[in-house]
């Protein structure tokens, strides 16, 4: 039997390159958790923004070389990328700017798209590592290698939706759920069977996409992918999921990696890094207990650590219990 | 001395002498080619030590956290998608 569940409050809003979702589990909150959300949002892409001249980021990498004082919001966005790469073996870094640039990715998405230019490559730019940057945290004083840039693009979205998420809750007293371009983080008392979520490859997906729907209760949940963010070279198709020891997209055998963790950031740190990792990808979540849907190039899909079996993964296991190649 | 002697000596010592010379020009090139390559790549050098503060904030060593409750099977519509972007 289903079980009846009040209509939860729902808006959205296009935001940092994607479309931003909040739910409240009291209708008649949302217009103020949705304020503070908006609030956060601009914040963020103030600070981290790597397309907008004026931001926090673009004077850091301007100012590659020499030590540069940050403001607080940029300086836990730091400590979120550290965090990243630290906890994904380098899988995750934020001092892949460059490399970045060099694949074409040098302008908004949407510019890059609408454009439909053919990005004519000059090589391949390895990340110089996050071990190279130099932060003191007590000083908040950065200082990157002279000649990197810095891109926060992996972290930065989901640090904003945990905070904005914790904000909202904390403004409107009711459940909050806060998704900016699929990266979703909750805060306060779910609804009664939990928030659903439908899980794709395409946060903009309709609701009949393949996928699979789950509830969720708290924490975050992020999924990153290689089927969105494409452009051509005359090489082929690249994407935006690099790998930094090379410089090159990284070629995974998953298309589509989501995870739920404590946090969204948590969350995206490890959907990224998986999707670097490739096939070593899903012991390495198993061992962290972290739930999450693998999902292959052919659509099949695998899950680990308590993750709900949906159709997709049935079949992936029986797949792999056959004995047939991931 | 003997003339066959005194050629002999000298014969050695202008050998010894271009064993001289050749050396000091080998040393001369083998600076000359580390300082090109010193100022050359230079710039690969590190100019200060990294240092990584991580202990306010920062990276920490907690690892990654899962999630209190994990995801639970679901059906009907969904309220909001998680995807790339």
């Amino acid at each position: 039997m289903t079980a009846l569940r009040a209509p939860a409050g729902r808006t959205e809003f296009e935001a940092l390159g994607g479309v931003a979702v909040v739910l409240t589990e009291d209708p008649g909150r949302l217009d103020e958790a949705c304020a503070e959300v908006r609030g956060q949002v601009g914040l963020i892409e103030a600070a981290c923004s790597r397309f907008r001249d004026d931001s926090e980021l673009a004077a850091v990498n301007a100012s590659a070389g020499t030590e540069t004082v940050v403001g607080e919001l940029f300086a836990r966005a730091v400590d979120a990328a550290l965090r990243g790469a630290e906890l994904s073996d380098g899988d995750v870094d934020f001092t892949c700017g460059a490399s970045l640039d060099a694949v074409g990715y040098d302008r908004d998405f949407e510019e890059l798209r609408a454009a439909g230019v053919t990005v004519v490559l000059e090589g391949y730019v390895p990340a110089p590592g996050w071990r190279a940057v130099s932060w003191d945290r007590s000083r908040r004083a950065l200082r990157i290698p002279a000649g990197s840039r810095l891109d926060f693009g992996a972290t930065a979205k989901a640090l904003a939706a945990d905070i904005a998420a914790q904000r909202a809750h904390a403004a409107v007293g009711c459940g909050v759920l806060v998704s900016l371009s699929g990266d979703l983080a909750m805060a306060g008392p779910a609804p009664e069977g939990g928030w659903r979520v439908r899980v794709a490859d395409d946060h903009r997906a309709a609701d009949d996409a393949p996928g699979q729907t789950i509830t969720l209760a708290g924490g975050g949940l992020a999924t990153s992918s290689t089927t969105v963010r494409r452009w051509k070279a005359r090489e082929g198709e690249l994407h935006h999921v690099l790998d930094p020891a090379t410089g090159c997209p990284a070629e995974s055998c998953w298309r589509t990696v989501s995870v739920a963790a404590a946090t969204c950031l948590d969350a995206n740190i490890a959907a990224t890094a998986s999707l670097v990792r490739g096939a070593a990808a899903q012991s390495w979540l198993e061992q962290l207990r972290l739930p999450a849907r693998l999902v292959r190039h052919d659509g099949t899909a695998i899950t680990t650590a308590g993750w709900p079996d949906g159709h997709e993964a049935h079949e992936a296991h029986e797949a792999h219990d056959a004995g047939r190649a991931p | 001395m003997d003339a066959r002697i005194r050629r002999s000596v000298l014969a050695r010592d202008g050998a010894l002498g271009r064993i001289g010379t050749l050396t000091r020009r080998i040393t001369v090139a083998s600076v000359a080619g580390a300082l090109v390559l010193m100022a050359g790549f230079a710039h690969l050098l590190p100019t200060h030590l990294p240092h990584v503060s991580t202990s306010q904030n920062g990276a920490g060593s907690s690892g990654l956290q899962g999630p209190q409750s994990g995801p639970g099977g679901g059906n009907g519509p969904s309220q909001v998608t998680s995807g790339g972007s």
